[in-house]
């Protein structure tokens, strides 16, 4: 009788609780907002480089090069470098991503330590932008610069085409051209002497919008 | 003498013979019987309905301004918003829709998109929307109510979302009855997603709104 009881009692209760869920299942209820979202990128990558050294520093020094994977860096391994050292590092860029771009001065880091570019100066110099199609190898800025008269040992340049300061914006598959001077300083220290370094070159964009 | 105390017997003879009787009355078994019959009160039923739109908007840089279009007139990111998981009211046949899916496409930061979606009370009974949960079904952005956004693991906004009217204690009346506009039961909501400067490049993100409602 006991056992009957209880039994009826769980019963009773397992009916109430069926009863209070399926209530509440209609009376209560959820609509829902489902959001994705896919982030444009930014991709002002490196198409084409140069690095034009003079014949007198051919002599003493070599340089080699070669751009990242993504395609935003230029790196460049440099021996036997003296006081009075430069070389001119052409570069042409696009835009190829989504969004424009803003276009700003390179950022410079030194391995195997920043410290070296302390001794080192730079001068950047943009020209664009350009359309895509353009034709780099008759450009003046690009095909036809030779160093020593348009690209000239104290930094300067002697182009026609005038050069635009940054920032500017590059529009989607738009190119630009950057020639930047780099040019070792009198005051390298004695324990620099035969040390080989690496100067990578970081394009540096942002959004133009 | 001899008659009050017979008297007196006879009194108590009643009275206990009206207890017992009593007793006996009270020690049986009574059944109540009776039948009840509930009534029907249907489903709660709040779905999304037309119109539906997203517009693009951007803040001027200069004078603060919300404009409609990208900036300088610039095409670059696209919206879209459409419902989905329709379903119709057994009681009222009146059809809406459980989901609202909204997808944008190269976003960058200060992108803007105003999403104008509707919501109906197309059942029998009122209700209201009493709380509102926002998420990111991926797990990597965490909302964050103070800064009225989705937030990266350093804290940092992502995606501003705003919903005007507020959501939450909305009633919705089961009437449409044009006579009587303040038993209106439906209600139109503007939801601003704003792409904050710390949304990263090439990312994609996901969010997911859940409004939560019950008989009002």
């Amino acid at each position: 009788m006991k056992t009957t009881k209880i039994s009826a009692l769980f019963m009773a209760l397992a009916i109430v609780l069926s009863l209070v869920g399926f209530t509440y299942a209609h009376w209560a209820g959820t609509v829902r907002i489902e959001g994705t979202m896919k982030m444009a990128h930014m991709l002002i990558g490196i198409k084409s480089e140069k690095v034009l050294m003079s014949k007198d520093v051919e002599k003493y020094s070599s340089v080699t090069y070669e751009v990242s994977p993504d395609e935003h860096t230029l790196a460049i391994y440099s021996e036997n470098l003296r006081p009075c050292w430069y070389i001119w590092v052409g570069l042409v860029m696009q835009n190829q991503g989504p969004l424009p771009g803003k276009m700003k001065p390179p950022e410079y880091s030194y391995d195997p330590s920043d410290t070296w570019g302390n001794y080192f100066e730079t001068t950047e110099y943009f020209y664009g932008p350009y359309p895509e199609n353009t034709g780099f190898g008759g450009l003046e800025v690009w095909g036809k610069a030779k160093i020593g008269e348009d690209l000239l040992s104290d930094g300067t340049v002697t182009f026609t085409t005038p050069s635009v300061p940054t920032p500017f914006t590059l529009n989607p598959t738009e190119k630009a051209v950057m020639w930047i001077w780099i040019h070792c300083k009198l005051d390298l220290p004695d324990d620099a002497k035969g040390d080989t370094i690496t100067l990578y070159i970081n394009i540096v964009d942002d959004i133009a919008i | 003498m001899k008659e009050k105390t017979l008297a007196l017997l006879t009194v108590i003879f009643i009275a206990m013979s009206i207890t017992g009787f009593t007793y006996a009355q009270w020690n049986d078994t009574i059944v109540v019987s009776n039948r009840m019959t509930f009534g029907y009160w249907g489903d709660l039923n709040l779905v999304f309905v037309y119109p539906l739109t997203c517009t693009e908007y951007h803040i001027h840089p200069v004078t603060g301004e919300l404009l409609e279009g990208e900036y300088l007139g610039k095409d670059v990111g696209n919206s879209d918003c459409q419902y989905d998981y329709e379903i119709t009211d057994t009681d009222t046949g009146k059809k809406g829709n459980k989901t609202l899916i909204i997808t944008i496409n190269n976003a960058y930061p200060s992108y803007e998109v105003h999403c104008n979606y509707t919501l109906e009370n197309i059942g029998l009974l009122p209700l209201h929307i009493n709380d509102t949960i926002i998420s990111d079904p991926n797990g990597i952005l965490t909302w964050d109510p103070a800064q009225g956004a989705l937030v990266d693991a350093a804290g940092n906004p992502i995606i501003n979302i705003t919903t005007t009217p507020p959501l939450v204690s909305n009633t919705l009346q089961p009437e449409d009855d044009p006579n009587t506009p303040q038993l209106e039961n439906r209600t139109e909501f503007e939801m601003v997603i704003h792409i904050a400067d710390n949304a990263q490049e090439c990312h994609t993100y996901t969010f997911q709104v859940e409004i939560m409602y019950e008989e009002a």
